[in-house]
């Protein structure tokens, strides 16, 4: 894998009309929001509050489909449970919404996922919640549960971040240790393999801590974490030791349907839409330009979130000030701003067709010690943007896992 | 931003009134999140009388302190080292590192740090263009990837008095606190 130096970690030049493009995002945002666009299939407010109500079951979400509700997989509007897990949670501690916790092939047979098993008991209200340097945490695992089957199967321990692509392939990050301790980085090894029967061989040739998204086709979307932060660069896999970087200090807002292209959030103020196969950037949009993000501002976006999705020519993505729906037919510009009832927005949003997505959202504080962060009531979401109106499924307690399980591999 | 500076802070010295914590366990800086990503505050606290003004701190991308990037959890962490020449591959300079942090929802959230941009050597390195990790230049820089970012510039500069603290006192800064 190539080595990337500090001064290296420059994006390529980029051209005379990309940089106007960048510098008159927030200008293109202003006219053309109100202008609309002509072809679009239904024109959205450029603002907006989406209205929620509640519903008590799962079934009466709509449209159906599989979901994650506290370690078990139900489908068939909650007809169908089978328990998951292997006796850990379902959850993914290790990559929280930067991965989804749960993966589908595109014949509706497998699940990856990940799982959890946690050794320490924190003190939320401790310096360093009671926990020494060193001190074990717990233990990430990745499974495969076989619908056709009902097997349930562990793939690998020490082990995180399934991403299944749409020819069977698994790719996962194998760590060198089992098990996460305190303040101890963890880093380990991106594995590739056949999901249903492996083997999996290695593609870095390198530790590192990896996070492997999704799959653009035949490449495979590498988050690499750099050392001192949470950020990562945003790497391209075609095979072992065989990659290219697309951005870096990147995350994928989301990946386009023909799995050419990631729109992706960079250095955190930026927004571009990358080629997967040369890194290329084709549009820009700085959300510090003038018109789209004055700072201390509530009412437009300062940074987008990853694993937003794409559908046509939109995508959506949570953000500071709410739900970001970009328009990405000719550049990127901002289409609607949709502020939510929600705690922090509606996170891993997914356009299920032009109008509709489906995500999740955090709803009531419950405290957790004097102190510490408390945790989220949080609950299956689904909304029409046309409509501005949602609906909000049965609540479950933070640490009971509940997704939409969906795939953003193309 | 000069009146919503001097309301935060009205609103922070008030709550710090409220909460005393960790004076006996040692010197600590205390933040408040502010409810903004970029209007937090943080001050040094060493014991009874013993503080420094408040100083305009950011923290994140976003506020949901239980994903990644986003801004710092709320609770106490233990300072693991401090470095005056850090020569990180994003952060360099004075910087504090803290513990990790295990969300409620079990999320994972470490690399957490007290910093700025500047160089290793206490520099700035500002060419045009973009990522400039070592230099600070405009209010987005108190952006971050959930660490706390205190500004560089002018000088004295808000980390230059955090880090005169530091080294004001008889031991290290050993923890830090954080509110909402």
């Amino acid at each position: 894998m190539r080595h990337l130096a500090r001064g290296k970690r420059w994006r390529r030049p980029i051209g005379g009309a990309l940089a106007v493009a960048v510098a008159a995002g927030g200008i293109v945002w202003a006219m053309s929001a109100d202008a609309g666009p002509s072809r679009e299939p239904a024109a959205f407010a450029r603002h907006g509050v989406l209205r929620v109500a509640h519903v008590r079951t799962l079934a009466a979400l709509e449209p159906p489909r599989p979901s994650l509700v506290d370690g078990e997989l139900v489908e068939g509007q909650g007809k169908r449970r089978a328990r998951i897990g292997g006796g850990d949670e379902v959850i993914a501690a290790l990559t929280g919404s930067l991965v989804p916790v749960a993966v589908q092939s595109t014949d509706h047979a497998l699940f990856a996922y990940s799982s959890w098993h946690q050794i320490a008991q924190i003190k939320p209200d401790e310096p360093g919640q009671g926990l020494q340097v060193g001190d074990p945490i717990g233990v990430p695992s990745v499974r495969l549960y076989d619908e056709t089957t009902g097997k349930d199967k562990l793939v690998a321990t020490g082990a995180y971040s399934p991403a299944l692509s749409q020819s069977g392939l698994l790719a996962f990050v194998k760590a060198d240790d089992n098990v996460v301790k305190e303040d101890v980085d963890y880093v380990g090894q991106v594995r590739v393999g056949a999901a249903k029967n492996g083997p999996f061989s290695q593609w870095t040739t390198d530790a590192a801590r990896y996070f492997t998204y999704a799959w653009a086709g035949s490449s495979l979307l590498v988050y690499r974490s750099l050392p001192d932060s949470e950020a990562t660069d945003l790497y391209a896999f075609t095979g072992r030791g065989e990659s290219h970087l697309l951005a870096a200090d990147a995350t994928v807002v989301a990946l386009s349907p023909d799995g050419t292209r990631v729109l992706a959030t960079v250095g955190r103020r930026m927004i571009e839409i990358i080629r997967v196969s040369d890194g290329a950037v084709e549009s820009a949009l700085a959300l510090d330009g003038p018109g789209v993000a004055e700072p201390g501002s509530g009412s437009t976006p300062h940074a987008l979130m990853y694993s937003g999705s794409w559908f046509g020519d939109r995508v959506v993505a949570n953000s500071d000030a709410g739900l970001v729906v970009l328009n990405v037919r000719n550049g990127i510009r901002i289409e609607s701003l949709f502020a939510t009832p929600f705690a922090h927005g509606i996170d891993e949003p997914t356009l299920t067709d032009d109008t509709h997505i489906v995500g999740w959202a955090d709803l009531d504080a419950v405290p957790i010690g004097k102190f510490a962060e408390p945790a989220y009531n949080h609950a299956l979401v689904t909304c029409d943007l046309a409509e501005q109106a949602c609906v909000v499924g049965p609540s479950q307690p933070a640490r009971r896992w509940t997704r939409w399980i969906t795939n953003p591999s193309r | 931003m000069i009146k919503k500076l001097a309301l935060v802070g009205t609103v922070a010295a008030f709550a710090a009134s409220l909460v005393s914590v960790g004076s006996a366990n040692g010197a600590l800086f205390e933040y408040y999140r502010n409810g903004t990503l970029i209007y937090g505050q943080i001050r040094g606290n060493c014991g009874y009388q013993c503080v420094t003004s408040w100083h305009r701190a950011g923290s994140g991308s976003g506020t949901d302190a239980c994903r990644h990037d986003n801004w710092i959890p709320l609770g106490g962490y233990t300072v693991r080292f401090h470095s005056d020449g850090y020569t990180g591959s994003l952060i360099q300079g004075r910087v504090w590192r803290l513990s990790d942090y295990l969300c409620s929802n079990g999320v994972w959230r470490t690399e957490l740090f007290v910093h700025s941009q500047e160089t290793y050597w206490q520099g700035q390195q500002c060419p045009s263009g973009y990522p400039a990790d070592f230099c600070w230049d405009t209010d987005s820089d108190y952006y971050s990837a959930g660490c706390i970012k205190v500004a560089r510039m002018p000088v004295p500069s808000d980390l230059g008095r955090l880090d005169a603290f530091e080294h004001s006192l008889n031991g290290p800064v050993t923890q830090v606190w954080v509110y909402g």
